[in-house]
């Protein structure tokens, strides 16, 4: 290939390809472990009494009122600090899953408080338990308000991941970097570096809004 | 005698928050009694339906069901055995008819699915309105749900039929078949108790009437003595403004 002659071309696509992986790496690890603690953070804050639900509240409004680069940065410094022994990736790993995690819990807590008081009643007067109660009933009709800001913040998640080269971590944006410091030609680098994102990220948008449809029963 | 005795209010106290609701409120049922609750808005008939269900709690008297008090059963015995019916259906909109009838007997009786499904179907037919069976809630009128509310409530055989002014949400020219629903069930013998303010309807179908102001049990009797020689003063006032 022309535009990066001179230069190994296997050692750039190992380098693309590293970078791909951690991208991916973040992103599932973001997705699914935070899913994991946002629902149940989320489905706690609808239980919990006024006091505990501000000490979650006090987490998790820390967590969506700050950058999540500073987050990483000080993510990156803290453990130096405090003398403790991690690896920069998995400090950042924790910081991009608990980022997720807080926001995914407000999206949890609302689409459950998007369900009428009137349906739990019904619902608990014909005799279902709790546990029934959300999932035969207010699960199902949760779900459909949280799909969109749900995949809205997975989407986001995916594409934040690049923040983690602040602290570097080389993942799919820092590793285009790199390519583009040795073959000095940024523009085609960057049009597949979009290009690859966009493969991963416009399926799940299309899925989400197809379960969006899936899941509609028609209201006025 | 015991035995007839279904449900039983013994001085029953509730408040919400520092809101003295019910106050000490007194009523015996019998099998296969209809009874109709009427008052001024406001006045605790709502509430003493939900307490009756165990959807809230009291904070002084009992209630007994079956001669046993309430709070010694499990809370989910309650609600199956006791039926009611909302001011606004509370059908569950993400299910069809049919699974709105069929999923408290299938999941929470555990009676398998084509026996509920049998039940349902019939239980739309005695309402009308089998032919909506694969309908969802948005697709019903408002009486037509109110109608499969009552069919959904059935199918959990209660022992107690429980209505909180169910036609109130209604055009004046749905009630009527919603009532024709309830009538029938209470001459079926299904014991119900009736909060309304279709003072017409209460006449006609049930055989008592209590009468509730600011949380007090101000006049109980039979419907006809109540209705037609109110003895206590608000009522004669309440009937006066509503008839």
């Amino acid at each position: 290939m022309e535009l990066i002659s001179g230069v190994n071309l296997k050692n750039l696509m190992f380098m693309l390809k590293t970078g791909l992986i951690v991208t991916i790496y973040l992103s599932i690890i973001a997705i699914t472990i935070g899913t994991l603690i946002g629902s149940i953070i989320g489905w706690l804050r609808t239980i919990a009494n006024e006091f505990f639900d501000s000490i979650i509240l006090i987490f998790v409004d820390i967590i969506r009122s700050t950058p999540l680069i500073i987050q990483l940065l000080i993510a990156y410094h803290l453990p130096g600090f405090l003398g403790i022994n991690i690896s920069t990736i998995l400090a950042g790993s924790i910081v991009i899953v608990l980022y997720f995690a807080a926001n995914c819990s407000q999206v949890v807590k609302a689409g459950i408080d998007s369900v009428t008081f009137n349906q739990w009643r019904a619902a608990e007067s014909l005799g279902f338990s709790y546990f029934q109660q959300m999932r035969y009933i207010i699960l199902p009709q949760a779900w459909r308000a949280m799909i969109p800001s749900y995949t809205g913040f997975a989407l986001g998640i995916i594409k934040d991941t690049s923040l983690i080269s602040v602290i570097g971590v080389i993942e799919l944006v820092r590793s285009g970097q790199i390519i583009i410091s040795r073959t000095l030609n940024p523009l085609p680098i960057w049009f597949v570096i979009g290009l690859i994102y966009f493969i991963i990220c416009w399926p799940l948008s299309k899925m989400s809004r197809n379960l969006e449809k899936k899941t509609q029963f028609g209201e006025k | 005698m015991a035995e007839k005795r279904i449900l039983e209010l013994k001085n029953v106290n509730k408040y919400y928050e520092n809101v003295h609701v019910l106050k000490d409120v007194n009523l015996t049922v019998e099998r296969g009694d209809a009874w109709a609750i009427i008052g001024p808005s406001g006045s605790g008939k709502s509430t003493m339906l939900y307490c009756i269900n165990s959807l809230e709690p009291i904070q002084g008297g009992e209630i007994f069901f079956q001669g046993k008090k309430l709070s010694e059963y499990n809370k989910l015995e309650i609600h199956e055995s006791i039926g009611i019916i909302f001011q606004n259906y509370n059908l569950f909109p993400h299910l069809t008819v049919l699974d709105n009838i069929t999923l408290a007997p299938h999941k929470v009786k555990k009676i398998p699915m084509n026996q509920c499904r049998k039940k349902a179907i019939k239980l739309l037919e005695k309402v009308g309105l089998a032919h909506k069976k694969d309908a969802f809630p948005h697709e019903l009128s408002g009486g037509q749900a109110q109608r499969i509310a009552i069919a959904r409530s059935m199918a959990m055989e209660p022992k107690i039929m429980l209505y909180d002014e169910v036609t109130s949400a209604l055009d004046p020219e749905l009630v009527q078949g919603v009532l024709e629903v309830i009538r029938d069930l209470v001459r079926e013998g299904m014991t119900s108790i009736i909060v309304t303010h279709e003072i017409a309807f209460a006449r006609e179908c049930t055989d008592y009437c209590l009468f509730m102001n600011d949380g007090e049990a101000e006049e109980i009797g039979p419907t006809k003595e109540v209705l037609n020689n109110p003895k206590n003063a608000r009522t004669k006032e309440f009937l006066q403004k509503v008839l």
